[in-house]
């Protein structure tokens, strides 16, 4: 087992120090730098300027050296200082680290609170108006784009409800109150466009284990109803909607860009996509192994989370 | 509509509209005398910024989001006001013994934000640091033209230029020439994540992406000023975020970039604050590439562009047309009617294209930023993209993000035409000699005429203003007449504000230094 773990480790391990690499390589790869940014527009681009800058930045050596030197102050846990701001990469991640977090969990929670029990109501109500209706708004969920779902929800707040703030970040522990109103919205925002998907999961998964034999048998030994739905139906239901919830949640840590930049949250999409806007390598370089490992954690989370729903993945 | 009309209706059209914009702006700023004497002290102004500064070097980054948060931070001798008309500031007075030699008497006892005095030392070291030929100081071209600059003693500087310079006060007014402290530079190493200044508010926090907060400093040398204890730069990158931000008073202020969100500030309980504008929106052409190293095809595109109308559709008609030098140079700018080239006219831009053997036209590339970066810009490529398909001329138009842009347009320099954007300098040398001579260094047409070299050149040593003017116009109708770029329009500038922000002062510019006679009435 020690050994299993191991082994599992090591190739994790591995895994991220192979995407690092493949980062460096296609971040030089893509056309412009970091100099053109920082020195175009108005300043006029001298040759000695460009070389310069170049120089102090490291970019003049050979893409082999540059890795190499790369290479080494990583693996010693020197992550670099970012090329625009001077300032060092890792106090700006973990800076961004805790919103995202918490714009990632507050949207899973919403959608699991939202799709699951539309879902499971859906199953039930089967060929009603009520499945028809929870069908429709599940669709609608899937097709309307977060950036225009986020501009109407900004809007609406504005129009009705002015004590939403619809802008202008809070960290948890300076003021928890200010900090939860000023997430409300972009946790609203992300949490019932990914609703949709765990309702329409929870709910064709219920349809197959409403038809199970289990359930017929358990339904002529003359259980109640309602245990007959939720300690065996639902229960065997929840594990391909806890996968799609983890993918979901997988993406979220990505793709929450868009509710970033819309509701000014500073947190690790916008922190990457600046990065890679202003061809800031280190900040590119640690933006994506974070997202990378918390990929490897949620994906883990989600085992153990088989284990605790279904007793057979634990016996194994 | 008859083709002679038309241009007589465009022309009026136009006066209207720059009238009418003009009036606007005076009507602004003449309601609240600066400094006006009820002015209240405390209070925290918040501003809801669009763009990070990447750092805050004033030296080395030319970002206007770094320029406006060191507006606040950072002093220079002289400053440029509403008139673009320089004034005393760290420099106290000055004398001009010859045409070459200034000597600026510093204002005394001044601090830096960490307590240490400002001294002439701190000078010669700022426009060092600027001018230094081995460093990557946006403004060195300009300050190339100092030949040296002596310390006399503690609070005299002497700076002798290499040549007369007319534009030489422009040059110590612009966002480069902020006056740092040398002894921060040397203990720190660099400025891209400190700043110490000498001005009216002291940076207490930067918080890439949340927020810069600014706080009063009480060392500041202009007597009862700031009026505020704090500033708060909100960063919304999203402008739609940052109105509603406003409309729900989450903000106090914010500077408008899309014409097109204009409308949905106008409700009672805001003001808009506009003012004509330096910076201007044009198309540029590369020699490099052909045909558009053909004068006659040249002039065949700026005859296809209709500028009226995208001042009108994409501008939203909030702004004025122009030609090398926007109408905000008072003093040098020439009449868009007096230029050539600068009225569309389709007939005779199919008869340059036939001329220069192109009867069908031709297929090229224009380059432009992301609408996403900057709207106006996109749109109006857009909307030239269309106008030469009038003219048989099958534009391909790309947009792309900055880093590829500029990779573009300043290192490969293969893009045929580009659509861009220029912040405009106080002075017209400033303004057209890194643009349009020879060997300037953002020369990205290629342009190359011994005329237009020669009159910049003259421009620079006529320290005669009105015959300073008449050289500037024979450059301007020169350069029309040679169609480097196309000159599209220039924008009003519109900061949107809580009726209780009062004392607010814009400039042609566009800064935030003003914001040291801003208080609040609540």
């Amino acid at each position: 087992m020690t050994r299993f773990i191991v082994r599992k480790l090591l190739f994790l391990l591995l895994t991220l120090c192979l995407l690092s690499a493949l980062v460096f390589v296609l971040v030089r790869i893509i056309p412009g730098d970091v100099v053109n940014v920082l020195l175009g527009g108005e300043g006029g681009y001298f040759p000695e300027r460009i070389e310069a800058m170049r120089k102090e930045f490291g970019l003049d050596q050979p893409l082999s050296v540059q890795f190499f030197l790369w290479a080494k102050s990583f693996l010693t846990g020197n992550f670099g200082i970012s090329l625009r701001s001077g300032k060092p990469v890792i106090n700006d991640l973990l800076i961004r680290l805790p919103v995202t977090v918490e714009l990632m969990v507050g949207a899973v929670v919403v959608a699991l609170l939202l799709g699951i029990p539309l879902g499971v109501l859906a199953a039930i109500k089967r060929n009603t108006a009520v499945e028809s209706f929870v069908q429709m708004v599940g669709l609608l969920g899937l097709s309307i784009p977060e950036f225009w779902w986020g501009t109407l929800l900004i809007l609406g707040a504005a129009i009705y409800a002015p004590w939403i703030p619809t802008t202008g970040y809070v960290p948890i522990f300076s003021d928890s109150i200010a900090n939860l109103k000023a997430m409300f919205l972009p946790i609203l925002t992300l949490g019932v466009i990914s609703s949709a998907v765990i309702m329409r999961m929870t709910r064709s998964a219920m349809l197959e284990v409403l038809g199970a034999e289990y359930i017929t048998v358990s339904r002529a030994k003359g259980l109640r109803k309602r245990d007959v739905l939720f300690r065996h139906a639902l229960r065997n239901a929840l594990i391909p909607v806890v996968t799609v919830a983890g993918v979901q949640a997988g993406q979220m840590l990505g793709g929450a860009i868009v509710i970033e930049q819309l509701y000014a949250l500073p947190g690790v999409g916008r922190f990457v996509l600046d990065g890679v806007l202003g061809r800031d390598y280190p900040v590119i370089q640690i933006g994506v192994l974070a997202i990378a490992l918390a990929f490897v954690l949620i994906n883990s989370l989600t085992d153990i989370l088989y284990a605790v729903i279904d007793p057979r993945v634990r016996l194994r | 509509m008859n083709s002679r009309i038309l241009p007589f209706v465009m022309g009026l059209l136009l006066l209207l509209s720059t009238a009418s914009g003009a009036g606007q702006a005076g009507a602004g700023q003449k309601a609240e005398a600066p400094g006006s004497p009820e002015g209240k002290k405390g209070g925290t102004l918040t501003i809801g910024k669009v763009g990070e500064a990447p750092n805050l070097d004033p030296h080395m980054t030319s970002a206007i989001a770094t320029r406006r948060v060191l507006d606040l931070v950072y002093s220079k001798l002289v400053i440029l006001n509403e008139k673009m008309e320089a004034a005393p500031d760290l420099a106290e007075s000055w004398n001009i013994p010859d045409a070459k030699t200034y000597v600026f008497h510093l204002r005394k006892s001044v601090k830096f934000h960490d307590g240490s005095p400002f001294t002439a030392e701190d000078v010669k070291f700022s426009l060092e640091r600027i001018a230094d030929p081995k460093g990557t100081s946006w403004g060195r071209a300009a300050l190339d033209i100092i030949d040296k600059i002596e310390v006399i003693d503690q609070n005299t500087v002497k700076i002798t230029l290499k040549t007369p310079h007319a534009g030489f006060f422009a040059i110590l007014g612009s966002d480069y020439a902020c006056i740092v402290s040398k002894s921060v530079v040397q203990r720190h190493g660099h400025l891209r994540d400190i700043a110490v200044g000498t001005g009216p508010f002291k940076l207490a926090e930067w918080t890439t992406n949340v927020k810069t907060e600014l706080v009063r400093n009480e060392l500041y040398y202009k007597p009862g000023l700031p009026y505020l204890d704090r500033i708060v730069m909100q960063i919304i990158p999203d402008e739609l975020s940052a109105i509603a931000a406003l409309k729900t008073k989450q903000v106090d202020m914010t500077r408008l970039q899309n014409a097109r969100n204009y409308r949905l500030v106008s409700q009672p309980g805001l003001k808009l604050v506009e003012t004509e504008n330096l910076a201007y929106i044009y198309l540029g052409l590369n020699f490099k590439v052909k045909p558009l190293d053909d004068i006659r095809v040249r002039r065949a595109i700026a005859l296809a562009i209709n500028r009226e109308g995208i001042l009108r559709t994409v501008g939203m008609g909030r702004g004025s047309l122009l030609g090398p030098l926007a109408p905000g140079h008072t003093q040098f700018a020439v009449p868009i009617d007096q230029l050539a080239y600068s009225k569309q006219d389709v007939a005779e831009a199919r008869r340059l294209l036939k001329e220069a053997g192109y009867p069908d036209g031709f297929s090229t590339e224009i380059i432009s930023p992301l609408p996403a970066d900057y709207a106006n810009i996109a749109d109006s490529g857009v909307a030239v993209q269309a106008m030469l398909a009038q003219v048989g001329i099958k534009a391909e138009l790309k947009q792309l993000e900055l880093a590829t842009y500029l990779n573009r347009t300043d290192r490969l320099k293969d893009a045929p035409m580009f659509m861009q954007m220029n912040s405009g300098r106080a002075d017209p040398d400033d303004q057209l000699y890194s643009v349009f001579h020879s060997t300037g260094p953002i020369n990205r047409a290629f342009l190359n005429d011994a005329e237009v070299d020669r009159l910049l050149g003259l421009g620079r040593s006529t320290l005669d203003p009105k015959e300073r003017a008449r050289v500037y116009e024979a450059l301007q109708l020169r350069l029309a007449e040679q169609v480097p770029m196309v000159w599209l329009y220039c924008e009003l500038q519109t900061d949107v504000m809580q009726d209780y922000v009062k004392g607010f002062l814009q400039t042609p510019m566009w800064t935030y230094r003003f914001l040291e006679q801003v208080w609040l009435d609540k």
